[in-house]
């Protein structure tokens, strides 16, 4: 009885935190309710011909990116990095 | 009601303590997220270290913790909540493995950072604690090394973890959010610290003497604790400690039980102790004039928390040790309200303290109930077990007006708390305390 209880408030709380943390992941993700939006700087040359990111920007390449991009895949750049095309080739 | 509000303050600052660090995440400068599955990725192993970070005050024996539920719920809610943090840093690396495939790569030691591996390693002392926990017995691990494991590897665990958040550099980036979060792991430390190091030395400050060693029936022992040079431990009658005999405070060989002297004489403790396992074998070989040390008092499982007309006492075997502290002190109170126990036991020559029980009988207005399951010839008393039939016979029409309290093994309580369901006597009126933690 006196171990139910415990675990009934357990799970409860559990199932509070849960909650709050998928709260938080969708206020860190507001393109899942609204349209996608470009947060990142822009890309200083062409796209085309480029399409591996990770020739160049991966951990081992000339120009690494930030730390914190670790696991996103060649396909996720351009969901945060548009094309300036304004910049040289 | 006080212990109804108090127990909901207690468990409102637990959320509150275990979603603050997330809360502190998004103070400050907007940091962008990185896809709702990446940020739920990172929000559980937030969220679950912070829960296992505050495992370090559920077990710390803090009494404005433990008062409102009683310490078996505490620990029982401990055991349930740390399994769920372990889910949530569990789906910590698998969600992200999932929405970023690429991220399997860092699993490799040779080749990960120091603060991916740090974040591995952390991770396995916590499958360690878990694993340990939950399969102790099956593991063949004794009681003290199953403790070392869990206090060492909780801290090694902890601060491997934080090091992996500050490597990672992502939500604690700049020093307001970082020290935060080093100050809130420093907190959880500081929390095993005291029980570890500040509680022993206060304990070392008041020693117990072992007075006497008496044997009682059914291979049980009675030990009798005298304080050296204070004046004792105040309790309430049913209440227990953690009892270390021979050996230093700061010794993790401390084992729980029950008080069976008078509340009333704090200058003078009285433990009884069957032989059930290891430790308690060789309670009977303990040399007077041997040093002990007491944590305590514990425990929610006492008629000094609420005031009823009578109350009803339903033990098996050793569990009479608690009701002998609450009948001797109800004695020594020149208690008047009436009180039933229903004692079970095997054989006529195993009822511990039935010579005493007989007197009490005589000063309390008590009724005794000898149930035996292995009746000697001529007995005319009670056989069987304790159930609602049994308990139907001798419950006072009044009864809805009593409190109960159950102690004997588990699978009696729960055996009697039905019993009791089907007699009509409301759960919230049957106390029991479960120490079946690992």
């Amino acid at each position: 009885m006196r171990e139910k209880y415990a675990m009934h408030l357990a799970l409860a709380s559990g199932g509070l935190i849960f909650l709050v943390t998928i709260l938080f992941a969708l206020v860190q993700s507001p393109d899942i309710l609204s349209a996608s939006v470009q947060t990142g700087a822009d890309v200083p040359h062409p796209l085309a011909g480029y399409e591996s990111c990770d020739s160049c920007h991966g951990r081992e390449g000339m120009m690494p990116y930030p730390v914190r991009h670790l696991g996103w895949s060649n396909n996720s750049c351009q969901g945060c990095h548009g094309r300036d095309d304004a910049a040289a080739p | 009601m006080r212990y109804l509000y108090y127990g909901l303050f207690v468990i409102g600052a637990y959320l509150v303590l275990a979603m603050f660090p997330l809360f502190v995440l998004l103070v400050g400068p907007e940091i962008p997220g990185r896809g709702f599955w990446r940020e739920l990725s990172v929000g559980l192993g937030f969220a679950g270290l912070a829960m296992m970070g505050l495992q370090f005050f559920l077990t710390g024996r803090f009494q404005g913790i433990t008062s409102p539920y009683g310490i078996d719920v505490v620990y029982h809610f401990h055991r349930a909540i740390s399994l769920l943090a372990f889910i949530f840093l569990l789906l910590h690396p698998l969600i992200l493995l999932f929405s970023a495939p690429a991220t399997l790569g860092l699993m490799n030691p040779v080749a990960a950072p120091e603060w991916i591996t740090a974040g591995s390693i952390a991770f396995f002392a916590f499958a360690l604690i878990v694993i340990s926990s939950l399969y102790r017995q099956q593991l063949g691990l004794s009681y003290e090394r199953w403790r070392m494991i869990h206090g060492y590897g909780a801290v090694a665990a902890v601060t491997l973890s934080l090091w992996h958040m500050i490597g990672v550099n992502y939500y604690l980036q700049g020093d307001v959010k970082r020290g935060l979060w080093i100050a809130i792991t420093i907190t959880w430390v500081l929390a095993l610290l005291y029980i570890r190091l500040v509680k022993p030395l206060l304990m070392s400050r008041q020693p117990y003497t072992i007075e006497a060693v008496i044997p009682e029936r059914c291979s049980s022992w009675t030990l009798i604790l005298k304080p050296e040079g204070h004046a004792g431990m105040e309790f309430k009658p049913g209440q227990f400690v953690w009892l270390t005999i021979g050996k230093s405070p700061f010794s993790i060989r401390e084992h729980p039980f029950s008080f069976s002297s008078s509340a009333m004489h704090p200058e003078k403790l009285a433990f009884t102790i069957k032989e059930l396992g290891d430790f308690t074998n060789t309670i009977g070989s303990v040399s007077p004039g041997t040093r002990a040390y007491i944590d305590g008092p514990y425990g929610s499982f006492t008629p000094d928390r609420y005031q009823f007309s009578g109350y009803v006492f339903i033990s098996g075997g050793v569990g009479i040790t608690p009701v002998m502290s609450i009948l001797r002190t109800f004695a020594d109170r020149h208690e008047l309200r009436p009180l039933l126990l229903f004692y079970g036991s095997k054989e006529w020559e195993e009822v511990t303290f039935r010579e005493e029980l007989e007197l009490l009988q005589c000063q309390l207005n008590l009724q005794v109930v000898h149930v035996l399951t292995a009746p000697p010839e001529g007995w005319t008393g009670e056989q069987g077990f304790i159930d609602a039939e049994v308990m139907g016979r001798y419950l006072p029409q009044q009864r809805m007006d009593c409190e109960y309290f159950v102690c004997g093994p588990l699978p009696m309580q729960q055996g009697i708390r039905s019993a009791l369901e089907q007699l009509g006597v409301p759960a919230e009126q049957v106390q029991s305390e479960s120490f079946n933690f690992v």
